[in-house]
């Protein structure tokens, strides 16, 4: 653990008591408010120290326990034990985090399972919760029934607990194993009797309540009252104490008090001291009373009052109710209706799933329903997209309490690029700061040294005993130094990624007058529509996209759209329409371009090809109808004969690939013919970095896109058949001897390419290439390296002379390992 | 690789209000036993032996690539501009950043020498004498000693088979 650093050691205690409120709230019966809050508390710090694995995985309990704080869902065993096994990885991806510093993702079983609860699907079938007993199992039945039998006899022969760990240890039920055993050893028996009753009144939720022990909580609040002015985290100790024994007596009213103040001592933040501060007599006395009782009403806060902007947004009849629900802990929202007769038919069944009317106002044409409402934005969006998808009578929906937004500054793109620029360049620092720490060598001269110092003298021995001590204390140190720097670049790196986006549309704006100019040309109708205006997108994409993206409307509308008689007359509308549709899936965006036109024809692709010289008349007979799109993209094709002034001469869907390429992405066409072409799009959310795969020819680094690398095989196994061709020949460098094969994905079929050595995978930050190289044929892009060497980015499909030597290189000719090539 | 109607460099305009001192300050550059030299104000940094990139299948004269401070520049071998005989095995390579047009170009000289102020006035137009491998790239020349100072015409240099 890093002892130096404050941040680090903040997050290991307080994750470390969070976790433990979660699990003795889950496994007993803590309010809902305090899981959500510690769960809540846990996402702010993993996202805070940037640990996206926790951050993720505690976010996704965290939904889970809102809902439930909604009352939306109810806590039942599936929930608990599903957000206790979200517990257990949290605490494990705690352990890696801290101790090696390693970000682990979550298992996505586990994500699947609480997203699950949250949406409402039933899961108990599909995944057996793990930690609660089937009632099937003989022995957990027969555990279940000696631990009703026994029970009471606890409080007075703890010994006897340790047979019945046993036996739950044998049912494997480690968790109920562990609070058995906490009777017999823990010296706070009655707090550990409560912590037993309250995981019995959750693995039986059905049963009868577990028998209530006898006894006082006397001394236990009394040690609450004491600490109350100390520290939080020992009030937070006492006060589960407290609450646990109240469990014990089965006395639920002393509980909730001691959970409230459980809850607000192991809350971080400032809001939670304070309220603690401001009850803290309100607390004492009611520690003090004969009867614990919860400070329910006070413990709510304060009613905000309506702001000012509220204030004079809502009809002023509408404020009191306004402020109600407001401090009920719901917002107030307004929805503006459209001017169409059929908004408020539109807008009533909106309103009834959404929330609660409180009054409206504005002209009839644009009026404002303020509505008070718990659910999330998202929800609300998703039910208003619901009742009204043209979005014409529910024409806007904001938050009426919004907080005035953040002020916004204008800069100049130049300063933004400069700044990505520093970021690349640090991240490059980073990159060979790492590679020097972990460097091989290091390690071999430790190893060297701790071999010399079995030969040395013993004083000289001792000597360098102590350095070398030293030495390896600096250099772990070094090493943990560069892990938290790598997790901080991380998350400059989605700053960075944040500072260079733009909405989709800036990018779709463009298109209708080009589509206009080019349909009024050919005398088409034609419409587009884009969808997903809103998509947040890279500016290197975004550069890399305009160009194309012009390009597939000229061709939708040359090529793909019928002039209207030829619409009308096989039963289409006359005027065609272009769909375009940007979407951000997990780490991908994907941009989907169809057109209602008449397809692809495969026989007139096939001639067109066979007239340029493409193929030849056998290959036209064994091709695919994947292969027989993929032509449409090779350069010099076009199936249109007469050069137009819109399309151009010489310029084909060609360059739509090579984009997608030179992005990382890909493109593929699915078509019918009759009804329609989609040119989809599946591109990275960057251009910026590539994950690679980095092989050596000629003593130079190459790298090859990590995607299109099917398989690295040795020499000896690569398949009958398969040509085979050597990085050097195709870069035109002199032949050296090849130690392995990668096979490469083409369009084409895979492609074997001997290398000298298969380098590492990594990812490459690719860099802007001359204007003047980057056309260069099989150039994808150059890219820095860990340690700032720049190392060319190699585009499979484009690598020429393959045709050439797909068929003079064969396997045979393939040397042998360990043979040398003249 | 894309046209885009505002490269980020627009704003990079030309030093304004140049002083002819400055402006008459060449850095001297020896190619294959040539003194020639480039003006000053192009000169972004000079840098001692890098790595470079190799950039199999781009033209001739282009070296590779090389990494400035995360900023890849684009090496052009003066020697392979120039057509002149490769340097010999283990004899190194200075590289001379220069900025044209926002991009960035590392000249490759045998060795650089020193900043000169050399007066327009004093130049003197191309010699017949003059290898013709120099007069494609030469702005004229100036009389050093005994010596002949080429003054190298960086954009022509530079202007790669786009």
């Amino acid at each position: 653990m890093e002892a130096d650093d404050p941040l680090w050691q903040e997050f290991a205690a307080e994750t470390a008591e969070h976790l433990d409120a979660l699990e003795t709230g889950l496994a007993g019966d803590g309010a809902v408010d305090v899981l959500f809050r510690a769960m809540h508390s846990l996402k702010g710090m993993s996202a805070a120290i940037g640990a996206h694995g926790i951050g993720t995985l505690a976010h996704k309990a965290e939904d889970v326990l809102g809902l439930a704080r909604a009352g939306r869902l109810a806590l039942g065993p599936p929930a608990r034990s599903a957000l206790l096994a979200a517990v257990d990885c949290l605490r494990g991806q705690r352990v890696a985090l801290l101790e090696h510093r390693q970000d682990q993702a979550p298992p996505p079983a586990l994500l699947a399972r609480l997203g699950a609860l949250a949406e409402g699907r039933p899961m108990a079938a599909e995944i057996p919760p793990p930690s609660l007993p089937t009632r099937e199992d003989p022995l957990r039945a027969t555990l279940a029934s000696r631990l009703a039998d026994e029970l009471p006899d606890l409080q007075a022969a703890p010994g006897r607990a340790h047979r019945l760990a046993d036996l739950a240890r044998e049912s494997q039920m480690w968790r109920l194993a562990a609070l058995l055993d906490g009777v017999s050893t823990d010296a706070d028996r009655p707090a550990a009797l409560g912590r037993l009753r309250r995981a019995l009144k959750l693995l039986h939720p059905k049963e009868q309540p577990p028998h209530r022990f006898a006894g006082s909580l006397h001394q236990e609040a009394q040690a609450v009252r004491m600490a109350l002015p100390g520290p939080r985290a020992a009030l937070g100790r006492a006060a589960e104490i407290l609450a646990a024994c109240a469990d014990a007596l089965g006395d639920e009213q002393a509980e909730l008090l001691a959970r409230q103040i459980q809850d607000l001592a192991m809350r971080t933040g400032e809001e939670p001291a304070q309220r603690l501060a401001e009850l803290r007599d309100d607390f004492a006395s009611a520690l003090a009373a004969p009867q614990l009782m919860p400070l329910v009403e006070r413990l709510r806060p304060a009613p905000p009052p309506l702001t000012p902007g509220l204030a004079a947004t809502l009809p002023p009849s509408t404020h009191a109710r306004a402020a109600a629900a407001m401090a009920a802990g719901r917002r107030i929202w307004r929805l503006r209706l459209g001017p169409l007769p059929t908004a408020e038919a539109i807008a009533e069944p909106f309103l009834a799933r959404a929330g609660e009317v409180r009054g409206g106002a504005g002209p009839p044409e644009a009026l404002d329903i303020f509505m008070a409402s718990e659910l999330p934005p998202e929800e609300l969006a998703a039910l208003r997209a619901e009742a009204d998808p043209d979005g014409g009578a529910l024409t806007d929906l904001s938050a009426a309490d919004a907080p005035p937004p953040a002020p916004t500054m204008r800069v100049r793109q130049d300063r933004i690029d400069a700044v990505i620029a520093l970021e690349a360049e640090l991240r490059a620092a980073a990159l060979s700061l790492g590679d020097a720490i972990t460097a091989p060598q290091a390690r071999a001269a430790f190893e060297d040294l701790a071999a010399l110092q079995a030969r040395l003298p013993a004083a000289a021995a001792a000597r360098l005993a102590s350095g070398l001590e030293r030495l390896r204390a600096a250099s772990g140190a070094a090493e943990r130094a560069q892990g938290r720097l790598s997790i901080a670049l991380g998350q400059l790196d989605e700053a960075v990624l944040e500072l260079r986006v733009m909405p989709f549309s800036s990018l779709a704006m463009r298109l209708p007058r080009v589509l206009r100019a080019t349909a009024e040309a050919q005398n088409k109708q034609v419409t587009l529509e884009v969808r997903g205006e809103e998509v947040q997108i890279d500016r290197s994409l975004a550069d890399l996209l305009a160009d194309p993206l012009l390009h597939l409307v000229r061709n939708a509308v040359d090529h793909g759209i019928e002039p209207a008689e030829e619409r009308i007359a096989v039963g289409k509308p006359a005027t065609a329409r272009l769909l375009l549709v940007a979407e951000r899936l997990p780490g991908r965006l994907v941009l989907s371009f169809s057109d209602d036109g008449r397809g692809i024809d495969d026989t007139v692709v096939l001639a067109r090809a066979r007239s340029r010289g493409l193929i030849s008349a056998e290959i036209a007979a064994r091709l695919s109808r994947e292969e027989i799109y993929a032509l449409l993209f090779l350069p010099g094709f076009s199936t249109r004969d007469a050069i137009n002034e819109t399309s151009g001469r010489g310029v084909g869907l060609d360059v739509v690939q090579d984009a997608a390429r030179r992005a990382g992405g890909a493109v593929r066409v699915e078509s019918t013919l009759g009804q329609g072409t989609r040119f989809i799009l599946d591109l990275p959310l960057t251009a910026a970095m590539q994950p690679v795969l980095l092989v050596e020819a000629g003593g130079q680094p190459y790298a090859l896109p990590a995607g299109r690398v099917e398989a690295v095989i040795r020499p000896e196994q690569l398949p009958q058949g398969q040509a085979l061709t050597t990085l050097e020949a195709v870069l035109h460098l002199p032949l050296a001897e090849s130690s392995a094969i990668v096979l490469v994905r083409r369009p084409a079929g895979l492609l074997a390419l001997a290398v000298e050595r298969v380098g590492r995978r990594t990812d490459l930050l690719l860099k802007p290439l001359h204007p003047a190289l980057a056309g260069t044929a099989g150039v994808g892009g150059v890219g820095v390296l860990g340690n700032g060497e720049p190392v060319l980015l190699l585009e499979p499909d484009s690598l020429p002379g393959e045709a050439a030597s797909a068929g003079s290189f064969q396997a045979s000719r393939f040397p042998a390992e360990g043979t040398s090539r003249p | 690789m894309q046209t885009n109607s505002a490269t980020p460099t627009d704003h990079r305009a030309p030093p304004p209000a140049v002083n002819s001192e400055a402006a008459s300050m060449m850095l001297t550059l020896t190619v294959a036993g040539q003194l020639c030299a480039v003006p000053v104000l192009a000169v972004r940094d000079v840098l001692g032996v890098q790595v470079i990139t190799r950039i199999p299948l781009a033209p001739p004269e282009v070296a590779g690539s090389l990494n400035l401070r995360g900023r890849i520049v684009t090496a052009v071998d003066l020697r392979s501009r120039l057509g002149l005989p490769a340097r010999e095995p283990g004899q190194v390579a200075m590289s001379v950043v220069v900025e044209v047009g926002g991009e960035l170009y590392s000249l490759l000289a045998d060795q650089v020498g020193e900043v000169l102020t050399l007066h327009a006035e004093d130049r003197a137009p191309n010699p017949q004498t003059l290898d013709p491998a120099w007069k494609e790239f030469a702005l004229g020349v100036h009389r050093q000693g005994d010596q002949l100072l080429v003054l190298l015409d960086v954009d022509q240099l530079l202007a790669l088979g786009v």
